[in-house]
């Protein structure tokens, strides 16, 4: 259960991907976000999910960890393509019983759309897959400075983001043993109803909460004795530094999602 | 008689993934009923997950685990009853605790066993004076008790359930030496009085020498040694590679026998004040 958790999870390999400036890896990982809802036709779609393939080939990562994010998603996925089948209406019927229709353009629409959920899946898990969560949150803060000309503070939200994402793995490791501890008292987690269910987080949460707020106090006191105040004046080990390969890569995604307007404009057999 | 038995038990962390881990590599043990073993090993050799796999917190990848004669897992429904003849408590216990007061805390297990409201109070009361815990405690807040109590309150929830056999993970970590002693004397005088097979996990050679009949020593996943503290202590110089050692009276004695004195070999500070007396008289009356 909480083991199976690989959302957002850094998978340490060493390719192109992982190399690349985790400042541009954000941008482009929105510029094809947005480009998938461009995605109207066949072949754009399949110039994207071809994109897709070789990027994950590119990043070294076994293609089944992909794959494991979608797993959560199937529900979803289906349940969207049955309400799009219901509810898209269209004119060319393709089979009709009682007073249900099916559509092609009902049809096509629910296709897309799958299609296009496991796409933003694979692409955000790209991101996530190549770059530390360090590299992430520094690459935000640096992102969004221009913020500071309105008076928000970047730097602690910034630092606020990287304490939460370090203490993930943490605080997955402290609920699986408290788990197991009440689960050696005789706690049963899996029978009985929903409230039931319920009533026996109480011995998980309790301690789940108690010792957060001690690694909280803990670690502002440790901020504190070395003298943390702030982002003012605080200069970082490992600068971010962007290349050539940085803004090749930029492109490449820029003429993809380019690629996916144009081939918007092509029909095969008189689909989309 | 084994009262439990581990088979050829092997467990892979996060298997398939780069962060892949083998924590335990073919693990054979025998725990013989009435014993008290200690399991040695420094930290990350996978003491923590062998012993979650005794009650079936755990299950093996391979192997099996074998309690009075039986597959733990044999019947998957039954494996919530194992885990109240096994007790496990888990290293720095008091992070567990959760309810309001002390009883309602020790008498989570018994409660989940279903037994009877006066039978729960029995036992929450007996497991208390085991663990020394006054009485006037029972209405208290645990959060309110110092940390060794605390821990006394949350080993007394484990023998509330008066388990055939007590595996205690690093029962005194983090804990002053004076309250380690005194919990330890605790332990021991809960095992004499009541008969029950107690396993701990330890990594002070001290506490083993002081408590164990039987150790077994693990490394890099694996059991390497396997037998009474003495036998095992005889070994010093392969503990001290793995990265353990041996009672700091044993290393005096040992110095003194290369130096030419016949001694014998001691683990135990009360054993070598034994061993001494005939050789300075009625010098040493008390320690
Ligand atoms: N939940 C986990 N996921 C991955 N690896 C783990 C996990 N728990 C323990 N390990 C690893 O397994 C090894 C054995 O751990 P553990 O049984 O806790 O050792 P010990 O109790 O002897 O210190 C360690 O190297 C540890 O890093
Ligand atoms: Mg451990």
């Amino acid at each position: 259960m909480i083991h199976d958790i690989s959302f957002g999870q850094y998978y340490p390999a060493s390719s192109v991907l992982h190399k690349l400036d985790a400042r541009f890896k954000i941008i482009m990982t929105l510029v094809l976000v947005v480009g998938v809802f461009f995605c109207n036709s066949v072949c754009s779609i399949a110039l994207a999910a071809l994109f897709c393939i070789t990027m994950m080939l590119l990043s070294k990562i076994p293609i089944p960890t992909f794959l494991k994010n979608l797993k959560p998603l199937i529900p979803i996925i289906i349940l969207t393509f049955i309400l799009n089948i219901i509810y898209v209406p269209g004119e060319h019927v393709i089979w009709s019983v009682w007073k249900f229709q099916l559509t092609t353009e009902a049809l096509q629409t629910a296709v897309f759309i799958a299609f296009r959920i496991v796409l933003l899946v694979i692409i955000t898990s790209f991101l996530t897959y190549t770059t530390t969560p360090t590299a992430l949150t520094s690459a935000i803060e640096d992102l969004l400075k221009w913020l500071k000309l309105f008076k928000v503070d970047v730097h602690s939200i910034a630092m606020m983001m990287s304490i939460a994402l370090r203490f993930i793995p943490t605080l997955i490791d402290e609920i699986n043993k408290i788990i197991n501890a009440q689960k050696a008292r005789g706690a049963d987690f899996d029978s009985g109803n929903v409230i039931h269910k319920l009533k026996a987080l109480v011995p998980v949460l309790i301690p789940l909460f108690i010792s957060s707020f001690r690694r909280a106090y803990e670690l502002a006191n440790a901020m504190e004795c070395r003298c943390y105040n702030g982002g003012e004046g605080r200069t970082k080990l490992k600068t971010m530094q962007s290349g050539l390969k940085d803004y090749i890569a930029l492109g490449v995604c820029l003429a993809v999602v380019s690629g996916f307007i144009l081939l918007n404009m092509i029909k095969i057999a008189g689909v989309y | 008689m084994e009262i439990l038995e581990i088979n050829n038990v092997s467990y892979v962390y996060s298997k398939g993934t780069p962060f892949e881990h083998l924590a335990l590599d073919n693990i054979n043990l025998k725990i013989k009923q009435g014993e008290t073993l200690a399991i040695i090993g420094h930290t990350g050799s996978g003491k923590s997950t062998l012993i979650q796999h005794l009650n079936g917190l755990f299950k093996a990848q391979s192997g099996t685990v074998v309690f009075q004669g039986k597959d733990i897992w044999a019947d998957k429904k039954n494996i919530k009853n194992i885990r109240f003849k096994i007790g496990l408590c888990f290293q720095y216990p008091e992070y567990q605790l959760f309810e309001e007061s002390v009883y309602k805390d020790i008498a989570f297990g018994p409660k989940n066993m279903g037994l009877e409201e006066d039978e729960i109070r029995q036992r929450v009361q007996r497991a208390m004076q085991y663990m020394e815990l006054p009485e006037r405690y029972i209405d208290r807040s645990p959060f309110d008790l110092s940390g060794g109590q605390k821990r006394k309150v949350a080993l007394a929830g484990i023998l509330a359930m008066e388990p055939d056999i007590l595996v205690l993970d690093e029962p005194t970590a983090g804990l002053d030496p004076a309250a380690k002693n005194h919990l330890f004397d605790l332990i021991q005088k809960y095992k004499e009085q009541s008969g029950t097979t107690v396993v701990f996990v330890s990594h002070s050679m001290e506490d083993v020498a002081k408590l164990a009949e039987r150790i077994v020593v693990m490394n890099d996943s694996k059991v390497v040694m396997e037998g009474k503290p003495a036998e095992v202590f005889e070994h010093a110089e392969t503990l001290l590679k793995m990265g353990l050692s041996v009672p700091e009276i044993t290393k005096v004695f040992m110095k003194l026998k290369k130096k030419g004195y016949s001694l014998p070999s001691v683990y135990t500070v009360e054993d070598a004040l034994q061993s001494l007396q005939p050789l300075i008289g009625g010098m040493c009356h008390d320690s």
